[in-house]
């Protein structure tokens, strides 16, 4: 049996009138690929934000290798080890895409030339070498998905935390960034929010639903693909 | 990685100047070249919270202000030398840039807002430096008690040492904004997006009051200078809109957030400034502000970056140029 690496352990969040995430508990395993899904609006990327600290959450608990870590800062939690990437990709425009890695890489490194060793080896993993010297701003969307993963690989994370990195792919750059995702997954625990049904039902091991801020299902692949509540929450009752 | 030509670039410019030294120059040429790098040292200082950071502040002046008068009041009230007065001058500034600084990078004020909070910090010091003028002669302003050629107590007859003190001075600063390496990064990302820094774990509101504070050390021993150079000062020149103005101004030309754009940006306005001024302003006044202005408008159109993004630009059209001249080579075949 797997270790448990992160557990999410009923948590809430309340925007005004809005109650964005409602008593959420799941757990992420070693090495396991954990999908979240759920229709516009579910929660999952409050839920990203609720992990990694962008926000606080109202209750629960959030516990990271036996510790927690709710009520830390973004930059405390990326260093115990969790990273995130964002839904739309904010590459540092103004620099370029070897100086995008080389920041990420430094707040890790001792010494800054030890971080610009590394740089290479990023760019490597994400495909990004010959555009090493182009700046944020020129990328296009799939470079600038690739640079979004490849600074959240930098900071050398044990959870990386996906937020649909598939969106505006055409489907041979999906397959190619899944085989990427697969072969992250031999050294890393990773959760995946995705809308691409192909994808999540693909590489996740696990999936959690979500709606209107609640879990709704747990499961393997097939079985939330056979689950009437989540085919429901997706494409309602019906006029039965 | 390209070689870092930094420090190349910051040597031969440092003997060149210090080689100008010896030269007969006139008095009116040496005091452009004190000015000239005593704006390059404000700048340099400007630069890390606004040009590295990206935290736009028009009220610097405060601190100038700051480190001239505490200086100026320890020498003049305690007899305290004024390179000990420097360094409290330094002090007083950063604890004032915290009153500031905290609360803004902890609340997220930044863009034009922060600006405006900077424009108002120069104004309170501006009209406390007014208020209080048991202490500070108020609006006459206050001059330096004369004492003869001394380095002890940082008064000289001639301008010959003003100028070595400056350039040490700036060299020390360019130094330290190029050791800075990491920071600079780390600013950079946060100039760019705070939110995406802080999610690769770099520690947003620590390295911006770092930063700040870096800065209102280094325009606050400016301050220190330029008291003991014109040997009189008054809130409005010292602590005014202008001067802050003029700070920015030098570096947003030269090219903010680099480490030698302040000191390119000096050297290109100042001089230009001074002779214009000394030329015309008393033939035609007020010419020497519209050629001024002309220079400005140019430089903001043609190169908003500032002049240190030439080579990058140069760089940028050749590259495009070849990658245009490879599909055509590839048309053909």
């Amino acid at each position: 049996m797997s270790e448990k690496v992160l557990i999410v352990d009923n948590i809430s969040k309340r925007f005004g009138g809005l109650q964005a995430t409602n008593q959420v508990s799941f757990h992420v395993n070693q090495n396991e690929i954990l999908g979240i899904i759920g229709p516009n609006g579910a929660g999952k990327s409050t839920l990203f934000n609720l992990i990694t600290g962008f926000y606080f959450i109202d209750s629960g608990a959030i516990t990271y290798k036996g510790e927690r870590i709710d009520g830390l800062t973004p930059d405390k939690i990326c260093h115990k080890g969790i990273t995130r990437t964002f839904q739309v990709a904010r590459p540092f425009v103004g620099l370029s895409v070897a100086d995008n890695i080389l920041v990420a890489c430094l707040p890790k490194s001792k010494k800054v030339s030890e971080a610009r060793e590394r740089v290479h080896e990023v760019l490597k993993i994400v495909g990004l070498e010959k555009k090493a010297d182009a700046l944020g701003a020129d990328l296009t969307t799939l470079e600038r998905k690739r640079l979004e993963l490849g600074k959240a690989l930098a900071t050398n994370p044990e959870v990386l935390l996906l937020d649909e990195v598939m969106t505006g792919l055409k489907p041979a750059e999906m397959d190619e960034m899944m085989e990427l995702i697969k072969e992250l997954r031999k050294t890393k625990t990773i959760v995946v929010v995705e809308h691409v049904m192909r994808v999540i039902m693909n590489i996740s091991d696990r999936i959690i639903v979500l709606d209107h801020g609640q879990k709704i299902a747990e499961g393997l692949p097939k079985e939330i693909a056979e689950d009437p509540i989540v085919i429901e929450a997706y494409l309602g009752r019906g006029t039965k | 990685m390209k070689p870092d030509k930094t420090p190349l670039i910051l040597g031969i410019l440092a003997v060149a100047l210090a080689l100008v030294y010896f030269l007969p120059l006139q008095i009116y040429v040496r005091h452009i070249l004190i000015l000239t790098l005593l704006y390059a040292f404000l700048g340099t200082g400007w630069n890390l919270m606004c040009g590295y950071a990206g935290r736009l502040s028009l009220g610097h002046s405060a601190f100038v202000a700051v480190g001239a008068y505490t200086s100026l009041l320890l020498f003049a009230n305690f007899g305290i030398t004024p390179w000990i007065g420097m360094l409290a001058g330094g002090v007083f500034a950063v604890i004032v840039m915290l009153l500031i600084a905290y609360p803004s990078f902890r609340f997220g004020v930044k863009g034009p807002y922060f600006t405006l909070g900077s424009i108002a910090l120069a104004e309170i010091v501006h009209n406390l430096l007014i208020y209080f003028r048991e202490y500070t002669g108020g609006s006459l302003g206050m001059s330096l008690p004369y004492q003869p050629t001394s380095l002890a107590l940082f008064q000289f007859d001639g301008k010959e040492p003003y100028y070595i003190i400056i350039l040490v001075f700036w060299l020390a600063a360019v130094f330290l904004t190029w050791k800075m390496e990491r920071t600079r990064y780390y600013l950079e990302a946060i100039r760019e997006d705070d939110d995406a820094a802080a999610a690769l774990g770099i520690s947003v509101n620590k390295n911006l009051i770092i930063a700040a504070c870096i800065s209102a050390f280094l325009v606050a021993i400016g301050g220190t200078f330029y008291v003991q150079y014109y040997r009189y000062i008054d809130p409005y020149s010292i602590a005014g809109f202008t001067l802050s103005l003029n700070i920015a101004l030098v570096v947003v030309i030269g090219g903010s957030g680099t480490i030698l754009g302040p000191t390119i940006g000096s050297f290109l306005i100042i001089p230009i400034t001074e002779i214009l001024r000394m030329s015309l302003g008393a033939s035609m006044p007020g010419l020497h502000l519209f050629l001024y202005g002309i220079l400005l408008i140019l430089c903001i159109i043609f190169l908003p970056k500032g002049i240190t993004s030439i080579p990058g630009i140069m760089r940028a059209k050749k590259a495009k140029k070849d990658s245009q001249l490879n599909q055509g080579a590839e048309g053909v075949l």
